[in-house]
């Protein structure tokens, strides 16, 4: 992945927007479905993982990055997906295919009927709302303890299987994530270049636009806002549905706040001016865990856990400091054309 | 400019951290235990003082030469009260530090995650939590040398029936995975003592004010009060009780006289009825009779724990040195050689399931291929509160 | 329901308001001055809680004890503009929001490097017996916490509303440009703001050990209850987050006791919900700013 945004720089810029873009495409997709004919089992997990944050932090970009709106309550429409596909396999017996059909359109439901009102809020009531309804899911799933098994969680989810592979194969799980977070990039890349995308750029802040203009040009902000709104939530979905079917065991605390303020901290290192952002930001934010739980040990030695926290919280404010704009700018910096097609300010 | 370097900084650390973790295992020399339990997070108290517990052990059996004449080795991760990470932590012992046992799980939840990934990477593993609800699920290679709720429980019900006569009497039960054992547990074992629970009532974890609960239970026709639940809430929840004039006997579980609590709330579990609760052995030692075949077992662990760390050892500290024990006891009879890491695993996993009367602090266990969690004798006592100290209930 | 059980449900419920109520002025005073969400507050509650204990069980008395917390956190408080939020001042509101959320982990990680992982505790303030009203309890902290707060709610309704320095702290959220052209100081009351609200945290957390005890974990718990407290009421009026805060404890204690399960945790955010979705600015505001 970094070594595909390497390359991007080393093109020369005579290159049109256009070709580039693909250009970063093929190659990510070439260096990421390369990547396990040289890693271990374990850089693999590691990537599995990164992929679901990659996936949910691209709906979150979608939402903070083009239609100006903040949620801290993803947790919730990633266990949404995660708990309706365990629902539906383990209790009612359907294919885990359908059963993450079905749970993307169940959370997308409940991001219609939400995002219905949304048009009313704006920035911090919005990250509200969405904390109190990721509340709401949490203690719902911790107390219907004979659907979903309650704070103890929920067993035995069946894997996903396809053409005799199943997700019990890691391998298996590593294209599947991959290979649907680089179609959902290039569905993102492309509404960001559509009709719709461009209404959602005009009303975005992060972007240079505002509302009222975008109003004012007569564009319709909250059919925009709530679409961009359940087209997150079903990301987040979609990547809960495989993450229930990868691990099989999900429980109520890994759907909780603290995830769903890391996706947007990843989606703010990534930088929400692209869906290109998601991949920078997961990227950034596990590798540094990575290498917290690696070099702490042979720092402090021993019981490292209040230094890795203490390192880890000072790491996200220099971060956070350095790269107000993620490290998709750099990126831009470095390749002046493509910002024209991706961020127009 | 300092921008800059940062941004190198940031993007080297991206691969610094995918380059580390393909880096080559050493040479394998030496029996290694994995274990990622808690070191932050809501659960760092308890995987905190089995770590405390396990390094003892590990460290004493070095000393007197290793196991076989092979030293053990513990390699130690922080599973930050997260599933994820503990599953993580699992992975990475198991593929990067080719560990020949893991130790995880610091409460259910977290155990659960731990389970499927051990199973297929078919290493033997311990789990931690304490609660019975796992035990179907452990598969062919994970084992919960614990005891669980089921067992030791029935001190408290039949000192409840027996001893105080109690028919009708409430439940206090935690809204968090420990306190799902009780929902599920209390009303399956009740009516074999012939009683009854008139009141259920829930609090959560970190609630300030238990008196809507407690009032319910006043006003209902309980003869005595159960409480169960993990956290200081459970605690204040005798000591609410007794401010409000509730004068019913309270028996209690384990957390309710850990470390901290017993001298924060002390004086209201003495309290007349003082409090009665369920605990492990070390808490009371001295006060055991000469005859108690434990007394010296735990004597000499007092000693080396109080040693080392300059506190007397508690409940979650025995249960992390007694894991490390049954991991000792199996690697003692498998004499596998630590170097052919795949025979190892299978070799300690079948010493694991032919455990026999093996005696630790906390329980004698015995497994089989069928019983994963132990034809468990415990050793669970109960103690009540006098005078400032805690008093064992023979 | 009888009488007793209404007015111990009455108690409760003033009790647990006041605390969210406590807790929410904090978010007001940092948002109300510089508009960010201090995502940090529940630590410096933390930080007031533990720090009081420790000192305490030095042998301290009460008094001197929170007053020390008090300083020390509100030290905290300064550090967190100086050195993060201060530099950050350009930065998009987002950005801010997880610029405290960093600080918090950091802090949370330093308070279990500190004092371990164990659990503190405080008597009640000059050991209060508690009181037996018909026939419901009022514990003995219960009057310190409603006291200290109404207090800090004088206080700071005082401060905002009749003095020069609270009324150019007003102006600094409401006109940046024209408080700057008065000659106020944005960024001297911006810090002013993060150290009173680390204050009113510190004491906050003093309050509360009694009740409920305090450890390195108990930041983040606090933290969402007092931001869906503040959120409730309307986050830029202080009337309308002590309203929040009370009107979440009595939700709070009239659910716990009447419905089982862990779903009466369920009902305070869902109701949360409901008015944002129907009163957007929050149970009082009508209108303004945001």
């Amino acid at each position: 992945m970094l070594v595909g945004v390497k390359a991007l720089k080393e093109i020369p810029r005579k290159v049109t927007s256009a070709n580039l873009q693909s250009l970063a495409i093929a190659l990510s997709a070439i260096v990421l479905l390369t990547i396990p004919l040289g890693a271990g089992p374990y850089p693999i997990t590691v990537m599995v993982d990164m992929g679901f944050y990659t996936i949910i932090t691209m709906g979150i970009i979608l939402l903070m990055g083009f239609a100006g709106q903040i949620s801290l309550g993803h947790a919730a429409f990633f266990g949404c997906g995660a708990y309706a596909s365990g629902v539906l396999t383990t209790q009612y017996h359907l294919s885990p295919w359908l059963a993450l059909f079905l749970a993307a359109i169940f959370t997308g439901g409940i991001a219609t009927i939400i995002g219905r009102f949304m048009f009313r809020l704006r920035g911090l009531i919005l990250a509200g709302v969405t904390l109190a309804l990721n509340l709401v899911f949490f203690h719902l799933v911790s107390s219907l303890v004979g659907l979903t098994g309650g704070a103890m969680g929920m067993m035995n989810i069946p894997p996903l299987s396809l053409g005799g592979f199943t997700s019990q194969n890691l391998l298996f799980n590593y294209y599947l994530v991959w290979i649907i977070a680089i179609l959902l990039l290039v569905f993102s890349l492309n509404l960001a270049n559509s009709r719709a995308g461009r209404a959602l750029r005009s009303m975005n802040v992060h972007a240079g636009g505002s509302e009222d203009a975008a109003q004012v040009l007569g564009i319709d902000i909250m059919k925009y806002k709530v679409w961009a709104f359940v087209l997150s939530a079903v990301y987040a979905s979609i990547a809960g549905s495989i993450y229930a079917h990868y691990t099989r065991i999900i429980e109520p605390g890994t759907f909780f706040v603290p995830l769903s303020a890391l996706v947007v901290i990843m989606a703010i290192l990534g930088g929400m001016a692209s869906p290109w952002g998601a991949f920078l930001g997961a990227g950034l934010i596990i590798g540094l865990r990575e290498l917290l739980r690696e070099s702490m040990p042979v720092l402090v030695g021993g019981v490292t856990g209040s230094y890795e926290l203490i390192a880890y919280g000072i790491i996200l404010v220099v971060a956070l400091l350095f790269l107000p704009q993620g490290l998709i700018s750099i990126v831009h910096k470095a390749v002046p054309k493509k910002r024209a097609i991706v961020n127009e300010s | 400019m300092s921008r800059k370097i940062i941004i190198v900084l940031m993007v080297a650390i991206c691969l610094i951290g995918g380059l580390v973790s393909c880096k080559k295992p050493e040479p394998v020399a030496s029996y290694k235990i994995g274990t990622a339990v808690a070191q932050s997070g809501k659960y760092a108290g308890l995987g905190l003082q089995s770590l405390d517990g396990m390094q003892l052990i590990v460290d004493e059996i070095n000393k007197t030469g290793g196991i076989n004449g092979i030293p053990l080795e513990l390699v130690v991760y922080d599973d930050k009260s997260e599933a994820t990470e503990a599953a993580l932590g699992a992975k990475k012992l198991i593929e990067v530090d080719k560990v020949h046992a893991l130790v995880e799980g610091t409460v259910t939840a977290l155990g659960m995650s731990v389970v499927t990934v051990a199973n297929e990477a078919k290493v033997p593993t311990l789990i931690l939590s304490g609660t019975a609800l796992l035990d179907d699920q452990l598969g062919d290679w994970v084992f919960r040398p614990m005891g669980s709720e089921v067992d030791y429980i029935l001190h408290n019900l039949n000192y409840l029936s027996q001893d105080l006569g109690i028919s009708k009497y409430a439940s206090l039960l935690e809204n968090s995975g420990y306190g799902q054992g009780g929902k599920v547990f209390l009303p399956q074992l009740s009516p074999s003592y012939n009683m009854t629970i008139v009141v259920e009532q829930y609090f959560d974890p970190g609630a300030s004010d238990l008196t809507p609960q407690l009032t319910n239970i006043k006003n209902s026709e309980a003869q005595a009060i159960f409480i169960w639940g993990s956290s200081p809430t459970a605690s204040m929840a005798v000591k609410q009780a007794r401010e409000m004039g509730i004068l019913l006997p309270i028996i209690a579980t384990p957390p309710q006289v850990s470390p901290g609590m017993v001298e924060a709330f002390g004086q209201y579990y003495e309290m007349a009825p003082s409090l009665v609760a369920l605990t492990c052995k070390i808490d009371i030692w001295q006060q055991l009779p000469e005859d108690d075949p434990d007394k010296a077992m735990y004597r000499e662990f007092n000693q080396l724990f109080t040693e080392r760390y300059d506190h007397p050892p508690a409940m979650w500290n025995v249960l992390g040195a007694q894991l490390i024990m049954f991991i000792e006891d199996g690697l003692k009879r498998a004499g596998a050689d630590p170097a052919n890491l795949e025979e190892a695993r299978g070799k300690l996993r079948d010493a694991f399931e032919t455990t026999k009367e093996l005696d630790l602090l906390a329980a004698v266990y015995t497994m089989s291929p069928e019983d994963h969690y132990g034809g468990v004798r415990n050793k669970m006592v109960l103690v009540t509160f006098k005078d400032g100290e805690m008093v064992y209930l023979p | 329901m009888n009488f007793s059980v209404a007015l111990q449900i009455l108690i409760s419920g003033l009790n647990l308001g006041c605390i969210y109520a406590a807790l929410g002025l904090g978010f007001f005073v940092v948002y109300s001055v510089t508009r960010v969400f201090n995502l940090a507050q529940g630590e410096f509650v933390m930080l007031g809680g533990m720090l009081t204990a420790s000192f305490y069980t030095m042998g301290i008395p009460l008094i001197p004890s929170i007053l020390l917390a008090v300083i020390i956190t509100a030290l905290a408080g300064a550090g967190l503009y100086r050195f993060i939020m201060y530099p950050a001042r350009k930065s998009s509101g987002v950005t801010k929001v997880f610029l405290t959320v960093g600080f918090a982990l950091a802090i949370e990680g330093i308070a279990l490097r500190v004092w371990g992982w164990e659990f503190r505790s405080l008597p009640a303030f000059f050991n209060s017996p508690s009181i037996q009203l018909w026939e419901a309890t009022i514990f003995g902290q219960t009057p310190w916490v409603i006291g200290v707060t109404l207090l800090m709610v004088i206080g700071l309704f005082f401060f905002f509303g009749r003095t020069i320095q609270g009324k150019a702290l007003r102006a600094c959220a409401d006109e940046p440009l024209g408080a700057r052209m008065m000659g106020i100081s944005i960024e001297r009351m911006a810090l002013f703001s993060f150290i009173l609200a680390a204050g009113l945290g510190a004491v906050v957390g003093a309050l509360i050990t009694p009740l409920t005890m305090t450890s390195y974990s108990v930041g983040w718990p606090l933290t969402i209850k007092g931001v869906l407290a503040a959120f409730v009421g309307g986050i830029t009026r202080a009337e309308g987050v002590i309203l929040g805060g009370l009107v979440f404890g009595m939700i709070e204690a009239i659910t716990a006791g009447l419905i089982p399960g862990g779903y009466h945790n369920a009902i305070a955010p869902g109701i949360l919900i409901l008015v944002l979705l129907f009163r957007r600015h929050g149970l009082l505001v009508t209108a303004g700013r945001e």
